[in-house]
């Protein structure tokens, strides 16, 4: 490939003058932390008992299996020999961070499933004992395993492994992204990653795109599909949350770059130009002025300034706030992606990335990849109806 | 059977699965050597190297060619590669023809030069070095090009 010297600004090595991860990476990190984030809110009534977190607790563990399903995709889309991927299974490679994730994830796989499952089995057995015959009677007949035994006693079992799934899931959810982090907080040689902060900022990012892409689809259940009011007590609870995981997550955010700038002395000045040279829209503006800021600012109004305000605008400016959380998330991901990659290993230059559009790693497929999740969690609540829902306790 | 009776069954067999397709499907060389196909150091040795050196661009820049590489006078520059300042712009060459070549001419030309001329203390004393700072500075501010008008043959040996 030839070297656009164009995009290089200072020096930089002959096989760095093209980014091996492209856009794909960057939103393949940003699914895997809705996946973990969608659970952690579901967590909020299953485990802990949160009341308000109910209308969405189902739909959240339909979404974060929609997204976890969706997110070796972008990994598939990069390979360019797309079925080697399953090699990772086939022949798993214990010394290999990035190999390492398979089985983080078929684990994660595995607990969701069977939380869904066994949290659903209820509503399985109950359509799959409906008079009509239908493609969702055939669907839900298979899934009962051909035992429709809802007794209370056989439940009691069902309810006792639920909440068990549900306590396993938030570490098991927790580690699948902050996992994420560890592999790129582990690559020594690159100063712009290299840091142990990194697990927990992906985590901590994680959680609030997860939070704020709930409450956004709590939004436009109540708003277009049930066409019912969203609940005061739940807009509290979400922008509470919101706003508790976007103060950790920015306090951490900020502690990381103190980090880097600080222990990795002799890369101070090349992070720096990197953040001056190529990050200056996206991580300065972008993710920290605009996109953490602003909604920053909305929430400290909500929780702060306006405790008293209507639920109409509580909500509206809650999925404003949720809207650009979403894209600094994205940001997020962009910027240490690819920005990791423009800073040369030389320390002397940057390389400048630009997006294309149309490759099978381009942004299209991209987008279609982020759109996907939503698709397979209209058809999963299609089957399974996550609408009205009482835990039950377990003794 | 119970539901979870089942269900452990049905994990028994994914994981039956799994080992009939893992040991199906894992090449026989595998982990010969270490967690790769051996199989495949033979077939990647036997793969012929190919340098896209200056001779190859000289079929049709051959007035850049014989400046770069003039013996008389001699060319300080005689012993680069073309790729050096112009990047190994030559993006799979089939046969020996070149199909598509990103070579480009270097957007700063001063920078370039710079790159190998910048005075450092560790290069080699018969390197000719200068600096674009400080007392000693070589012309700063001004394009390389003005003065050495012919950079593939920049100056001539004595
Ligand atoms: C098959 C013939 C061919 C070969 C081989 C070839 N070039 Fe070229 N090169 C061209 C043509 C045609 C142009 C375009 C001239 C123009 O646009 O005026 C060109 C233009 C250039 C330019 C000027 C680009 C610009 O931005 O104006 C450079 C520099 C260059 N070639 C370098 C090289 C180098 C280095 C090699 C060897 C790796 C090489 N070329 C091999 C045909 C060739
Ligand atoms: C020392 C660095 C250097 C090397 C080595 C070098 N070039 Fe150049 N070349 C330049 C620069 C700088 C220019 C632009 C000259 C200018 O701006 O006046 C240039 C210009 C060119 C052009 C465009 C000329 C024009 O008038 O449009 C071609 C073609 C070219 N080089 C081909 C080659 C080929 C072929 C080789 C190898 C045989 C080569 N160069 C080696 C630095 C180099
Ligand atoms: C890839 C590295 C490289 C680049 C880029 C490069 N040069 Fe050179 N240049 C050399 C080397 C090496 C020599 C010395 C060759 C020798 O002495 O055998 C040299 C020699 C020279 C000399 C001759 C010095 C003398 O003592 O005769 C001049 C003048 C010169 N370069 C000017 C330039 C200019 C102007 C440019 C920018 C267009 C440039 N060089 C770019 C490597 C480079
Ligand atoms: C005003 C005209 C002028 C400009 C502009 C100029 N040079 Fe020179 N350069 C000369 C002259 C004249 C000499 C020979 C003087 C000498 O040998 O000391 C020379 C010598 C050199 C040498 C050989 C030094 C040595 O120690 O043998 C190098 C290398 C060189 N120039 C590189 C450059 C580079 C790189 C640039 C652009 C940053 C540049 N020159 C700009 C006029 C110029």
């Amino acid at each position: 490939m030839p070297v656009d010297l164009s995009l290089v600004q200072g020096f930089i090595y002959p096989n760095e003058g093209w980014l091996q991860w492209s856009f794909m990476l960057v939103i393949y990190p940003y699914i895997t932390g809705l996946v973990a984030g969608a659970f952690v809110v579901s967590a909020f009534y299953e485990v802990f008992g949160n009341e308000h977190f109910k209308p969405v607790s189902r739909l959240s563990l339909l979404c974060s299996l929609g997204f976890l399903i969706v997110c070796v995709l972008p990994l598939e889309f990069h390979l360019t020999h797309h079925l080697r991927g399953f090699e990772m299974f086939s022949t798993p490679n214990p010394s290999s961070a990035m190999a390492g994730f398979g089985g983080v994830y078929l684990w994660y796989l595995f607990i969701l499933v069977l939380e869904i499952w066994f949290n659903f089995r209820e509503k399985i057995v109950e359509g799959a004992e409906s008079k009509k015959p239908s493609l969702r009677r055939f669907v839900l007949r298979i899934l009962t395993l051909g035992s429709h035994d809802v007794s209370e006693k056989a439940m009691k079992g069902v309810h006792k492994v639920t909440h068990t799934l549900a306590i396993i899931g938030i570490p098991s959810a927790c580690f699948l992204h902050g996992y994420v982090g560890f592999i790129f907080g582990s690559i020594k040689a690159n100063h712009w990653w290299a840091s142990a902060l990194m697990p927990f900022i992906f985590l901590l990012s994680a959680v609030v795109s997860g939070v704020a892409m709930m409450f956004i689809l709590y939004w436009i259940c109540c708003v277009f599909i049930k066409k019912e009011p969203m609940r005061l007590g739940t807009v509290n609870a979400f922008i509470s949350l919101l706003f508790g995981f976007l103060i950790v997550d920015l306090v951490f955010e900020a502690l990381e770059v103190l980090q880097i700038f600080y222990a990795h002395i002799e890369a101070t000045p090349a992070v720096a130009a990197l953040i001056r040279n190529e990050l200056m829209g996206s991580y300065v503006w972008g993710q920290a002025i605009i996109g953490s800021g602003v909604p920053f600012i909305i929430l400290l109004l909500l929780v702060w300034v306006l405790p008293w305000s209507k639920r109409h605008l509580r909500q509206g400016l809650m999925l404003i706030a949720s809207l650009f959380v979403l894209g600094s998330v994205l940001l997020m991901r962009w910027n240490v992606v690819i920005g990791g990659q423009e800073l040369s290993r030389s320390l002397l230059g940057t390389f400048h990335f630009s997006e294309v559009f149309g490759t099978h790693e381009g942004v299209g497929v991209g987008i279609c990849l982020l759109l996907l999740p939503f698709i397979l969690m209209i058809i999963f609540s299609l089957f399974l109806d996550p609408w009205e829902y009482e835990k039950k306790e377990v003794k | 059977m119970s539901f979870t009776g089942r269900l452990l069954l049905i994990a028994l067999i994914c994981v039956v699965a799994y080992i009939v397709v893992k040991y199906a499907t894992e090449p026989p060389s595998f982990n010969v050597y270490g967690h790769y196909r051996a199989a495949n150091l033979s077939k990647q040795l036997s793969k012929e190297t190919k340098f896209i050196g200056k001779e190859t661009c000289q079929t049709c820049h051959e007035q850049e060619y014989n400046d770069l590489c003039s013996t008389e006078p001699s060319s300080a520059h005689r012993d680069l590669q073309c790729g050096a300042c112009h990047g190994l712009g030559v993006a799979r060459p089939k046969e020996g023809v070149i199909l598509s070549h990103g070579c480009k001419i270097p957007p700063d030309v001063t920078k370039q030069c710079m790159y190998c001329h910048e005075m450092l203390p560790s290069k080699p004393k018969d390197m000719p070095q200068i600096t674009l700072k400080g007392e000693n500075a070589h012309f700063p501010g001004m394009t390389c090009t003005i003065c050495h008008t012919n950079t593939h043959k920049p100056a001539y040996y004595k």
